[in-house]
């Protein structure tokens, strides 16, 4: 039975010239679950907000939205639930059984149906452990699952999600998406959700919609559709499907297309098993330069009370490193960045610089560092404060502009940059001051594959201009493609590194998805691209 | 076994407020100390620890001031620049260092009961609307100043080294006013993910997870017996610091005060007992 | 190092308040003897409080005593003192308190938005003891002045009296308001 149906939806926003949506036609059976994907700017979001009433932007719409079919007139605002993307700003209260009755107060419902409706979704979902906490306490992950919950607490008949886990680390990602497959599978929720992380969502969609400016592309199953990206050599999509797709596609495979590691190294073994055995060497350790930075046997703790969240931790930084330092959320890589730019000091152990080294970091918020409601006064307020003449500012920011792509966006304010402009335009500000060490700390958070892609391409620009840069990330694939080096921080100290190939190459869980679909047939293959390399092609 | 905490947010504010007026306006100097001893032994038996060292510097001081400025009492014990430090004005001095030490120690057991959320259940039948605001202050205000700690280090960080005082002050605005953008964008945001749970669609009840049980009904009924004997029995009670303080005399009502004071301690006490000895049965 | 300078500081003001300062044992401070040997003439002093009698009940319950309250109301009867040309009506009452060693408390004129001596009781009977209109009054040659009495300057053969009303001075016939 159709749920929702929408015809011909034509969107565009006050102002803009451009259709912000330009004819979808959509049908969503009830029960299903149906992720929409396609790159920032396609309107996923867009046609996300438009299917909940309160939540629709202004603007012209044409077009029409049938829900329930034609039988109900109205919905409900409690029929349609909406978890958007970032986990902080939803929450209202400050206790989590608060949060959980939020929409049941609003409801208006007596107290012992709350009572046991915020009791039933804290078991469902897990949340029965940290029910009687503040808000305030809670990490990432577990505020998004308390959003879900909180969501799913009025029963809605649709559940829409918004890039509900682009803000979370992958475990605390698994974790959400894992509770939105029970809430479908064991509930029939109907689910639409938007991600451009496909490894992990397309595991448990129905049905995928791909949309490229304002348009669907195409609908249909996950395998389906990735044959269809693949057929239409789609450069923007190809980046975010799961590795055994790509793995698949660049070997030229023919027939069904693998979608997980266990399909992946089928289809390998069954291909190219002929080829066992090959290898590929350790890149050439890639000229490093003198030790820049040297940490021995740090030990950090936040309060006099609390445990070392850094233990006897040792690790050399040479100059022109790209380091990864790599981690599970927790474990003290923050802190880590700030140790090694020391602006916290060990108790213990000592870190040790090269004369006047200068550092700049880009923290997890980039949008933090600008203070001004332009970029451009931002930028110049830097120039200024570091000594720059008003000419020597204009021609600094000539060039920044060149290099992090900012045409366009001089003007604008910070905050309504998109994820991948404010990281650009914030490393353009730290720029200015022409650090030595650049830290990055976790900038591949909520950023899509081009982003990425982007973003390692202006890393690659630092280093050439001599630059050193340390990030730290849960980003395995991000680290296994670009970075020179890798180090893995647990339990307060570095346990392993070394070169990319060898540290991925060595570890069996904590490993690219192409590792994984690869091992045991080659060796020290870690990218889509050396399995391919193996592989012949 | 925190039993004391399980009651009825009702029961247990109830309690507090009778044991926090009787301490300030019995004005005796017995009820006093028996009010502290209780505040402290129910201060230990809750686990807490901190700010101990500054109620005692407190009382000291008060004990220690009040001679210096009143000069009232038969019993001088010395002069001052002139001026008689009596016996009475040091007994009188005591008893305020008590009363108020008393009332800071109860203040801090009330702030470990009485959590947030309760307080929210208290007000929440009466004013659900200022009930709510209130939860969204406690939940803003933390991220507000751990978002601003960190705002402060990036840009602290981020300023050359050696910019003048000034320059920092400015910078410190900045900051203020940038934090001030960055809450109100999340407010936009906040008031979607409000609207979309149906915030503004219909009546709004309040909602608390407290169950009211018949010991909190007894428990609300003890405190307002207590109050109503100290309001009639406490004139009985009286006590004169000056010019000569009046001698103590026993009085029946000290023992229903004291036990009074203790209550809850013991309410916990008993409970953890209870606890240990079926704990040991297993 | 803030710390400890703080601490340093504190300590260096607590030495100087504490040298600031002269003890004196009770014998001590009655024993000295404060009357000049060079007199510009003598005046005499009473203080009573016989207002208090006729209004009895009114008086706090820990007053209620002889001890407090002589019979007659009378707590120091008309007594001669040398007094020199800069003795006030103040500082002749705390030559004759010491001298009797009757109790007194006042507040100096730092103390008080006056700006002048207030006194706030003599022989543990203090301002509002006998209800909310009660408090210690002087008059000279039975005159009541209109200055802090520790601004009227006494001359030769001056008859100071204080007294307690109960009822801002109009039960002593004083007109206070004007």
């Amino acid at each position: 039975m159709e749920i929702l149906g929408v015809k011909n939806l034509k969107f565009a926003y006050p102002n803009e010239k451009k259709q912000a949506l330009n004819g979808i036609d959509l049908s969503v059976e009830e029960g299903e679950i149906l992720l929409v994907c396609g790159s920032s700017g396609s309107g996923k979001t867009t046609l996300l907000r438009l299917l909940k009433k309160e939540l629709a932007p202004c603007g012209e719409l044409q077009g029409e939205i049938t829900l329930f079919g034609n039988a109900e007139k109205k919905a409900d605002v409690f029929d349609i639930g909406f978890v958007m993307q970032n986990p902080h700003s939803q929450i209202v209260t400050d206790k989590v059984w608060h949060e959980l009755a939020f929409a049941l107060e609003n409801m208006g419902l007596d107290k012992n149906t709350i009572r046991l409706r915020t009791g039933e979704m804290a078991s469902f979902l897990g949340i029965s452990s940290w029910f009687e906490k503040k808000t305030s306490e809670l990490s990432g992950g577990q505020l998004q699952i308390l959003n879900l919950a909180s969501v799913m607490a009025m029963q809605p008949r649709i559940l829409l999600l918004d890039e509900p886990v682009s803000q979370l680390d992958p475990i605390a990602a698994r974790e959400f998406l894992n509770a939105v497959m029970r809430l479908n599978r064991e509930m029939g929720t109907t689910v639409i959700m938007t991600e451009h992380r496909l490894e992990d969502a397309f595991v448990l969609a129905d049905r995928v919609a791909v949309m490229q400016d304002g348009m669907i592309k195409c609908v249909g199953a996950p395998r389906e559709v990735s044959e269809r990206i693949i057929a239409e050599a789609d450069e923007e999509m190809f980046a975010s499907l799961p590795a055994a797709a790509r793995i698949f596609s660049m070997t030229g495979g023919k027939g069904k297309c693998p979608l997980n590691v266990r399909e992946g190294r089928a289809y390998l073994k069954e291909r190219f098993s002929d080829r066992a055995g090959a290898k590929l060497n350790s890149k050439e350790n890639e000229k490093t330069g003198d030790k820049l930075i040297r940490l021995k046997d740090l030990r950090f703790r936040y309060l006099k009370n609390s445990e070392d969240i850094i233990k006897d931790l040792s690790l050399d930084i040479y100059s022109g490193d790209n380091l990864c330092i790599l981690g599970a959320n927790g474990v003290g890589k923050s802190t880590l960045l700030k140790l090694i730019c020391s602006r916290i000091k060990p108790y213990m152990g000592s870190v040790k610089h090269k004369k006047g080294l200068s550092f700049a970091l880009l923290p997890q918020q980039a949008e933090m560092v600008f203070l001004k409601d332009s970029l451009i006064e931002d930028l110049k307020l830097t120039c200024l404060e570091n000594g720059l003449g008003k000419e020597d500012a204009e021609n600094k920011i000539d060039g920044l502009k060149q290099i992090f792509r900012l045409e366009g966006l001089l003007d604008r304010h910070p905050y309504d940059l998109s994820g991948g402009e404010t990281q650009r335009a914030a490393l353009a500000k730290l720029m200015i001051c022409r650090p030595d060490v650049m830290l990055l700390d976790e900038p591949t958070k909520g950023i899509d594959p081009a982003g990425k892609r982007e973003l390692a391409a202006l890393v690659e620009n630092m280093r050439y201009d001599g630059m050193t840069v340390v990030t730290v990330t849960h980003d395995i694939e991000y680290a296994a493609s670009y970075s020179s080096r890798c180090a893995m921080l647990f339990n307060g100290e570095i346990i392993s590194s070394g070169e990319p190939r060898s540290f991925f190459g060595g570890n069996s869980f904590y490993t690219t998805a192409a590792n994984r679909i690869s091992r045991g047939l080659f060796d020290n293959a870690i990218s889509c691209g050396d399995v391919a390399k193996l592989c012949g092609f | 076994m925190q039993r004391f905490s399980a009651f009825h947010p009702l029961a247990s504010f109830l309690y507090f407020v009778s044991a926090l007026c009787v301490t300030m306006f019995s004005r005796n100097i017995v009820i006093a100390a028996l009010s502290l001893a209780g505040a402290m032994l129910f201060y230990a038996v809750l686990g807490l620890r901190g700010g101990i060292w500054l109620y005692f510097i407190i009382f000291i001081l008060t004990a220690l001031s009040n001679p210096l400025f009143s000069h009232n009492g038969v019993t001088v014990l010395f002069f001052l620049n002139g001026n008689q430090i009596t016996l009475e004005a040091v007994i009188y001095g005591v008893y305020l260092g008590m009363m108020i030490m008393a009332v800071l120690m109860w203040f801090s057991c009330y702030n470990d009961v009485i959590t947030s959320d309760k307080f929210l259940c208290l007000f929440g039948s009466v004013m659900p609307k200022a009930a709510l605001i209130i939860s969204m202050a406690l939940r803003l205000v933390p991220s507000f100043i751990s978002e601003g700690k960190e705002m402060l280090e990036i840009h602290s960080a981020l300023l050359p080294s050696g910019k003048s005082a000034i320059k920092r002050i400015k910078r410190y605005a900045a900051v203020f006013s940038c934090l001030i953008t960055r809450s109100l964008e999340g407010a936009a945001e906040r008031s979607d993910s409000m609207r979309a749970r149906g915030y503004g669609k219909g009546k709004r009840v309040s909602y608390s997870r407290f169950r009211f049980k018949a010991s909190d009904a007894i428990m609300i009924a003890v405190s307002l017996l207590w109050i109503v004997f100290m309001f009639f029995f406490g004139g009985a009670m009286e006590f004169n610091y000056y010019p000569e303080a009046d001698p103590l005399k026993f009085n029946a009502a000290y023992i229903i005060a004291a036990a009074y004071f203790i209550l809850p301690s013991l309410i916990n006490l008993w409970g953890e007992l209870k606890w240990r000895y079926l704990a040991s049965r297993i | 190092m803030k710390r400890r300078l703080a601490t340093l500081i504190l300590a260096f003001i607590c030495i100087l308040s504490f040298c600031a300062c002269s003890v004196q044992s009770v014998e001590q401070h009655y024993a000295k003897d404060d009357l000049q040997d060079k007199t510009d003439g003598y005046a005499f002093i009473s203080i009573d409080c016989k207002t208090v009698l006729n209004n009895y009940d009114r008086l706090d319950d820990s007053l209620k005593s002889e001890k407090y309250v002589p019979k007659d109301g009378v707590i120091l009867k008309k007594t001669k003192y040398p007094v020199n040309k800069d003795d006030t009506a103040f500082s002749l009452l705390q030559r004759a308190v010491r001298d009797k060693h009757i109790q007194m408390e006042f507040q100096g004129p730092e103390q008080n938005s006056l700006g002048s001596v207030y006194v706030q009781g003599i022989n543990y009977i203090y301002e509002m003891s006998c209800g909310e209109l009660s408090g210690w009054l002087y008059s000279v040659n039975d005159d009541f002045a209109n200055v802090s009495a520790s601004e009227y300057k006494i001359k030769d053969g001056d008859y100071v009296k204080w007294q307690y009303t109960c009822d801002l001075g109009y039960d002593l016939g004083a007109d206070v308001l004007n």
